[in-house]
């Protein structure tokens, strides 16, 4: 019976009509999930049939901006972590900016280890974070008077060099990796606020956990390593941030957190850093 | 014995092959159940995606994702609810690891909703619990949904695509107020839910 029954043979009337039910199933399909579909949306009344086929096949023209007089523009910064921008960085020269960083470390300390409460450690610091820094100093985006007049004196080639150099110094903060640690005491259910906060975060306020951007465990560019920092500097900058002062950081990452915090907590958190046998002590 | 006989499967086979009028039988049996269940999963996804206006996600508009803080329609001062001549209202958000901003975005109730979306980093997920909104926010795309709230009050979820060790702490939160407190705000008050 079969071997006269060939899906071609129109004799035999069950492929046009397995053809045909195809077809038509195309047919509907392609007029329900592109027309109907995308027509009759109960939220998309300016949308004509034609405008809608049109959404539905992802080709659209919608793409004009809000009326509405927009807000004079605001950047945080003038660096985005672009390939040029990166590969700037990478080509920074830690001898030539050791010179460089004869300038800096009155401050700063003797290569970059700061022993003041003011100024922020800087060996060991990633170099993007360095780099940033200096550019938003230099264009004024983080308002501090010292720092402003030393960053306007570099070169963008400068702010590498120097970064170079203070990334490579050794006794400073320990460099922040993904390596995570499995250890007890790193859940919600910690009880010392600042150690929860750092590893856990508190999702009911929508504060991520500091260590899923300022490690150990995650990474995000442009965070700088918290662990040794002086505890002083990193509360100061937890209240700049809070009160808006500093607003140089990319979409209000750290603003949208430290507003969050208690002064308590910013204070348990820079203490929980700065101790030597804090987080750092239980990686290596 | 007459029954052994004539029943198809007790029969004895030639060569080892099924009788064809079995095979058939089956066939048309399974292309039957296949049709129906495809008849039906096609009835839910049209009845559901009409009522509820489920938003095939069909937008293909591309941006670059890590100069959006420099400029253009998603730099920081340019994101929340913007109000359109139609009276209609734009709400924009960057979704970034590990916040969705602004934290708060307000909108006017019965009034119609555009949300558009994009992220710096990776693919978050942005859904409003009991509405037509859930969209996926991929780098270098914006999302859009279309929506019109009748609700007023907080809607809060969390980010809705796993996307990293913060993705717990990552919050949407959708403030809808009653559509004529809505024009009274400033653009600052639009973008910080009531504590
Ligand atoms: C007169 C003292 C002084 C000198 C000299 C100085 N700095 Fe600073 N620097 C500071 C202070 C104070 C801060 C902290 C500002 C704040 O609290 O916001 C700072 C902050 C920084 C930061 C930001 C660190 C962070 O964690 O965000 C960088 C980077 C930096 N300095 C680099 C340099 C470099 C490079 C030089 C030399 C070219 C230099 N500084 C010279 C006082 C100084
Ligand atoms: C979403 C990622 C993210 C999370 C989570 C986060 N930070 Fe940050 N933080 C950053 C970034 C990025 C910067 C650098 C901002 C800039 O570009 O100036 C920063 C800067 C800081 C600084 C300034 C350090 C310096 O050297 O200038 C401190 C202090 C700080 N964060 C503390 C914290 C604490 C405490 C927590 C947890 C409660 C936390 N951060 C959570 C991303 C994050
Ligand atoms: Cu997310």
């Amino acid at each position: 019976m079969a071997h006269d029954r060939g899906p071609f043979k129109l004799s035999n009337p069950w492929p046009v009509i397995g053809w045909g039910v195809v077809a038509g199933a195309l047919v509907v399909s392609v007029v329900l999930g592109f027309g109907v579909l995308s027509r009759f949306q109960q939220n998309a009344p300016t949308l004509d049939l034609w405008a809608a086929i049109c959404r539905g096949l992802g080709i659209t023209s919608d793409t004009a901006p809000a009326t509405q007089p927009q807000p004079a523009l605001n950047t945080p910064t003038r660096i985005a972590w672009t390939p040029s921008t990166l590969e700037q960085i990478a080509s920074g020269d830690a001898e030539r900016g050791a010179f460089i960083a004869m300038n800096c470390v009155a401050c700063h300390g003797q290569r970059g280890v700061s022993g003041s409460d003011v100024y922020p450690t800087l060996a060991g610091m990633s170099p993007a974070v360095i780099y940033k820094q200096l550019d938003d100093f230099r264009t004024g985006k983080r308002p501090w008077g010292v720092m402003g007049g030393v960053a306007k004196a570099l070169s963008d080639q400068d702010s590498a060099d120097v970064a170079a150099y203070f990334a490579s110094q050794p006794n400073g903060l320990p460099p922040v990796d993904g390596y995570r640690v499995p250890e007890p005491g790193r859940s919600l259910r910690e009880t010392n606020p600042a150690k929860r906060l750092a590893f856990a975060g508190d999702p009911a306020r929508g504060i991520p956990p500091c260590a899923a951007c300022h490690g150990q465990g995650g990474y995000k560019i442009g965070a700088p390593a918290l662990q040794q920092q002086r505890p002083d500097y990193i509360e100061a900058e937890l209240q700049f941030f809070a009160q808006g002062v500093r607003a140089n950081d990319i979409f209000g990452q750290m603003r949208n957190i430290a507003k969050q915090l208690t002064p308590d907590e910013m204070h348990a958190l820079a203490l929980f850093y700065s101790e030597s046998g804090g987080p750092q002590a239980s990686i290596r | 014995m007459a029954e052994t006989e004539t029943h198809p499967l007790r029969r004895r086979l030639p060569d080892g092959i099924m009788p064809e009028e079995e095979i058939t039988r089956t066939e048309n049996r399974w292309v039957a159940v296949m049709l129906g269940m495809l008849g039906l999963m096609m009835v839910v996804i049209v009845v559901t995606g009409i009522t509820d206006s489920l938003h095939p996600p069909s937008n293909v508009e591309t941006i670059d994702p890590t100069t959006l803080h420099l400029g253009g329609e998603f730099a920081e001062s340019n994101l929340g609810t913007a109000r359109e001549p139609d009276g209609s209202v734009t709400a924009r958000l960057v979704a970034d690891q590990y916040a969705f901003v602004p934290s708060c975005t307000l909108v006017p109730a019965d009034t119609p909703v555009k949300f558009r979306l994009t992220s710096t980093d990776v693919i978050h997920g942005f859904l409003l619990p009991v509405t037509n909104v859930n969209t996926m926010v991929v780098p270098g795309y914006i999302a859009e949904v279309r929506t019109t709230f009748t609700r007023t009050g907080v809607y809060s979820m969390p980010c809705n695509e796993f996307c990293g060790s913060g993705h717990h702490g990552m919050l949407a939160k959708v403030e809808v107020v009653p559509a004529e407190q809505f024009p009274t705000l400033t653009a600052d008050e639009r973008t910080s839910c009531a504590k």
